[in-house]
């Protein structure tokens, strides 16, 4: 039976395809015949505007010939279960956007600027990124669910095709609204990509009730049954989603993590995660990645380990405003308080926006950052630091002089001087290192013209020094430093005229200092004062490299013959074997050395995988 | 005779409008059942609810005593349904409409299909939009025989037929069908068309079944009696069935239903001089049973 219906509806709606495909032909043909790129442009924007407005045309056909005909009498006396009309027909009218969309993939690979112009497709206000990226995909099908689902009601195709534009418009609003709510309710931070199937599912599921019990001859009894349902449907999606966000610790592990901001602690690993903003901890004693952080969230977790506790801001929308709050809360997430509530109109910080990241001091008692007055436009402002106690006591700011910053990230809590070492970048200069003493107030710059930022300054494991790469003027080479931060005293490393150089990281006990350049990894002793070991290396972009075992091993990822490779160095840097990456880790981007186990994060998928060094065995872990 | 299809307390509303109120009605197999009401007292109403086309508010049908629901389609497998209007999809030819129709059924004779077709003088490749309405009919007939159904339902099908097409239909292939046994369900409010053809008559009216019965025992029991009297009436005359009554002078014209012995008897009590008992026609007898 399917079949019949399924070549009635092709039959029905062949002159739609045919305009389709004639359509993207004739973009191939232009594109051919050497297509300037405004026309492409225009016309890939109709493409774009096209998808959906197939999908709505197609979908809002779907009862039409049964009402125009009274073959719905015809359909619902003959031996087959009305339900099943509706999927039938469901299927076969998807199948015919299908093919659709199938042909846009085959022009697109003919048009590759295609892609470009769909990456401009505009989505309004919060919904772009809702739709901006599946919108080509997920637009056109949830509009024909809508207008097919609301085609059973009513036998005016134009009719339909209008109220599904209105439904579709007041849906975009309202979850707009739903967006904004779990946002300012610490529910939410990320994309509810998975939400419009939630939506097609209610209109499918009304719909399909609506057909099979409701009284076709009374079109009122019949949008009233159907518009209960909906209501009822969406209302419990609606609370579906938000249980199901509410409760996301569950899920977790699928959730992508942010290896970039990572933190190491006795023994396990803590990043943030790019969607739902949460804390995760690679927990080295079960070998599980848990949920650290509870209810808070932010879209980039910038979080601080200190002591048995961690520090972090979230991010949270209230009356159209983006705040940024900070959070204090133990090792284990539990006793997570807010010390700041910026969105509150009562807080003394409601007029001014968080900058960068926030630093705990060592013992996790005290808990710095910065702030800058919220205006449009931060220029000749003057940014503050602050700092408090995580009991919430004690709040001390001073100002900074620094009015023409744009960019600010604090590096380490220094007890030893009681001072404080952030990067700050100036308009129209490099990054520096600047030093804030506590007490005093007095701001010294440390090293001038850092490349790539603080991102890639790496302070010792003590706290008493950093890892550091400039450009020397006069010299005109760029240097790696160590420097202490109690003497201040600069140590050179490496110089050359120009570094590719990758990941720096610290030995465990401090004294050594690895880091890449180019095609080779070098280690440096600071007790012999020298590099002690070079080895050769296939240089790629992440963390590659790290000590294990309080530094008896040294391990790092290398591709050797086209085959990804786990080498194990012992002590005295000597080989001590090679461990197969399997294939299915396609692309290592960040390395963990853990007791006698190395942490890998692929990030292909992304995942996360563990190696034991005595079996040799991998797992995935996240 | 076994009973096929049954209804019990079915009752209907549209809004606030009753159409029918606790109907109750038995199809007996290979019967005609001639179903007669008023335009607009509910037999297409009630057509569609057996077709599980639209829903009943209460009561309870039972196909081959085997209670059937709204939603159920099995049984639909062995019933036939022509409806007054076109059904079919105008865009289809009639091939496609065969081939998309055999699809439903297991027991689909294409043969027979296109023996009809044939017999029809029907062209297989016409679209059915350009179909005229006695042809469109013919179609659904086809549709219909070619299914092999054990109940064949008719709601009004010949209104607006020519008197030729009619005849066809009516006089040959309702009359083949019935002799097959097929049992039929033929609801109509044109009288005449049905006489001959029903086994079984039923009449709709105001919402109830006023008659449900067997159609040669209708004609026999229902009959117009012609009274003569000396002189005007003083009392009323009072016997059970009455179904209409005029009294003019010393002349009196009933209609009596079911017409007895008894009643015969208890006329003769009143000393008429004339006491005479005419049959009916179906017309007739329809018009007297709904005033």
């Amino acid at each position: 039976m399917f079949t019949r219906i399924f070549f009635k509806e092709w039959r029905e709606n062949l002159v739609i395809f045919s305009i389709a495909v004639l359509y993207m032909l004739a973009l191939i043909v232009l594109k051919l015949s050497d297509l300037k790129e405004l026309t492409l442009y225009v016309f890939g924007m109709f493409l774009l505007l096209f998808l959906p407005f197939s999908g709505l045309l197609i979908g809002s056909s779907g009862f039409y010939s049964e009402f125009k005909d009274n073959a719905w009498i015809y359909l619902f006396s003959r031996p087959i279960r009305k339900e099943k009309v509706w999927i039938f027909k469901y299927i076969s009218l998807l199948s015919i956007l299908s093919a659709i969309f199938l042909i846009f993939f085959i022009v697109k690979q003919f048009l590759p600027g295609l892609n470009e112009i769909m990456k401009e497709f505009k989505v309004p206000g919060e919904l772009k990124g809702l739709f901006s990226f599946y919108t080509y995909l997920v637009l056109p099908i949830l509009v024909f669910t809508i207008s097919f689902s609301l085609s059973i009601l009513y036998e005016k195709q134009f009719v339909i095709f209008s109220i599904s534009v209105l439904i579709g418009a007041g849906l975009a609003f309202l979850l707009q609204q739903y967006y904004i709510f779990l946002w300012t309710t610490y529910l939410y931070d990320g994309k509810l990509k998975g939400f419009p199937i939630f939506i097609a599912f209610s209109f499918i599921l009304a719909s399909i009730l609506a057909f099979r019990k409701s009284d076709f001859s009374q079109m009122r009894r019949k949008i009233f049954v159907f518009s209960r349902y909906l209501i009822l449907f969406l209302a419990l999606s609606f609370a579906l989603a938000t249980v199901w966000i509410a409760k996301a610790d569950l899920f977790t592990g699928k959730k992508e993590i942010e290896p970039h901001n990572y933190r190491e602690y006795k023994g396990d690993v803590y990043l943030g995660t790019y969607i739902k903003g949460f804390i995760v901890k690679y927990n080295s004693g079960s070998e599980k990645v848990e949920k650290v952080r509870g209810k808070a969230k932010s879209i980039d977790p910038r979080f601080s380990i200190g002591g048995e506790k961690i520090a972090s801001f979230i991010d949270i929308k209230n009356r159209g405003r983006w705040y940024s709050n900070l959070w204090v809360m133990n090792i284990d997430g539990s006793h997570e308080k807010a010390l700041i509530e910026s969105h509150k109109p009562a807080s003394p910080f409601y007029n001014l926006r968080f900058w960068g990241n926030c630093i705990l001091s060592s013992d996790g008692s005290k808990v710095a950052f910065i702030t800058v007055p919220y205006t449009r436009n931060i220029a000749g402002t003057s940014p503050s630091l602050w700092w408090m106690n995580t009991d919430g006591t004690d709040l001390n700011s001073q100002a900074l002089d620094f009015s023409r910053f744009t960019d600010f990230n604090l590096l380490v809590w220094s007890e030893s001087t009681n001072s404080l070492i952030f990067g700050i970048k100036e308009k129209s200069s490099a990054y520096k290192i600047v030093k804030v003493e506590l007490e005093k107030g007095v701001q010294q710059t440390l090293v001038e013209s850092v490349l790539l930022g603080p991102y890639l300054v790496r302070v010792s494991p003590d706290n008493n020094s950093l890892a550091v790469r400039f450009r020397d003027k006069l010299e005109d080479k760029e240097i790696l430093i160590v420097l202490d931060l109690r003497t201040l005293a600069k140590r050179v490393i490496y110089k050359a005229d120009s570094l590719k150089l990758g990941d720096i990281r610290w030995s465990r006990k401090g004294d050594k200092v690895a880091f890449s350049i180019k095609n080779e990894i070098l280690v440096y002793s600071l007790k012999e004062d020298k590099i002690i070991k070079t080895i050769p290396w296939s240089y790629r972009f992440g963390s590659h490299y790290d000590w294990l075992l309080n530094d008896e091993k040294f391990i790092l990822d290398d591709v050797l013959n086209q085959k990804k490779y786990l080498r194990v160095f012992r002590e005295d840097f000597s080989e001590e074997k090679e461990i197969k990456i399997p294939d299915s880790i396609e692309t290592p981007e960040y390395l963990w050395g853990l007791a006698n186990r190395v942490l890998i994060y692929d990030a292909e998928k992304p995942r996360l995988w563990r190696v034991d060094l005595n079996t040799q065995k991998w797992k995935k872990v996240y | 005779m076994n009973e096929i299809l049954r209804i019990e307390n079915l009752s209907k509303s549209f809004g606030k409008k009753k159409v029918f109120e606790n109907l109750d009605m038995t199809l007996e197999e290979g019967k005609v059942y001639g179903l007669l009401g008023k335009n607009g007292e509910g037999k297409t109403t009630l057509v569609r609810i057996i077709m599980g086309i639209i829903p009943s508010d209460t009561g309870k049908i039972s196909y081959k005593n085997k209670k059937i629901n709204f939603k159920d389609s099995y049984y639909k497998k062995e019933i036939g349904f022509i409806p007054e209007e076109s059904i079919f999809f105008g865009r289809m030819s009639i091939k496609e409409l065969l081939n998309f129709n055999g699809a439903f059924y297991p027991t689909w004779n294409a043969q027979k299909a296109e023996s009809y077709l044939e017999r029809f003088s029907l062209d297989k490749k016409t679209k059915i939009e350009h179909l005229s309405r006695g042809m469109k009919l013919k179609l659904g007939l086809i549709v219909t025989l070619a299914s092999e159904p054990k109940i064949l339902i008719l709601d009004d099908p010949t209104s607006g037929l020519d008197v030729p097409t009619r005849h066809d239909f009516l006089k040959e292939i309702i009359r083949e069908l019935s002799e097959a046994g097929t049992t039929i369900l033929f609801c109509t409010h044109m009288v005449h068309e049905i006489e001959g053809i029903i086994d079984q008559l039923g009449i709709l009216n105001l919402g109830r079944l006023i008659l449900d019965e067997d159609f040669q025992k209708i004609k026999s029991f229902t009959k117009r009696i012609l009274l003569n009297f000396d002189q005007p009436l003083k009392d009323e005359i009072k016997i059970e069935g009455i179904l209409t009554k005029k009294t003019n002078g010393n002349k009196c014209e009933m209609v009596v239903y079911p017409w007895t012995e008894e009643k015969r008897k208890k006329l003769e009590d009143l000393k008429p001089t004339k006491l005479e008992a005419q049959s009916l026609n179906l017309e007739e007898i329809f018009i007297n049973f709904v005033s």
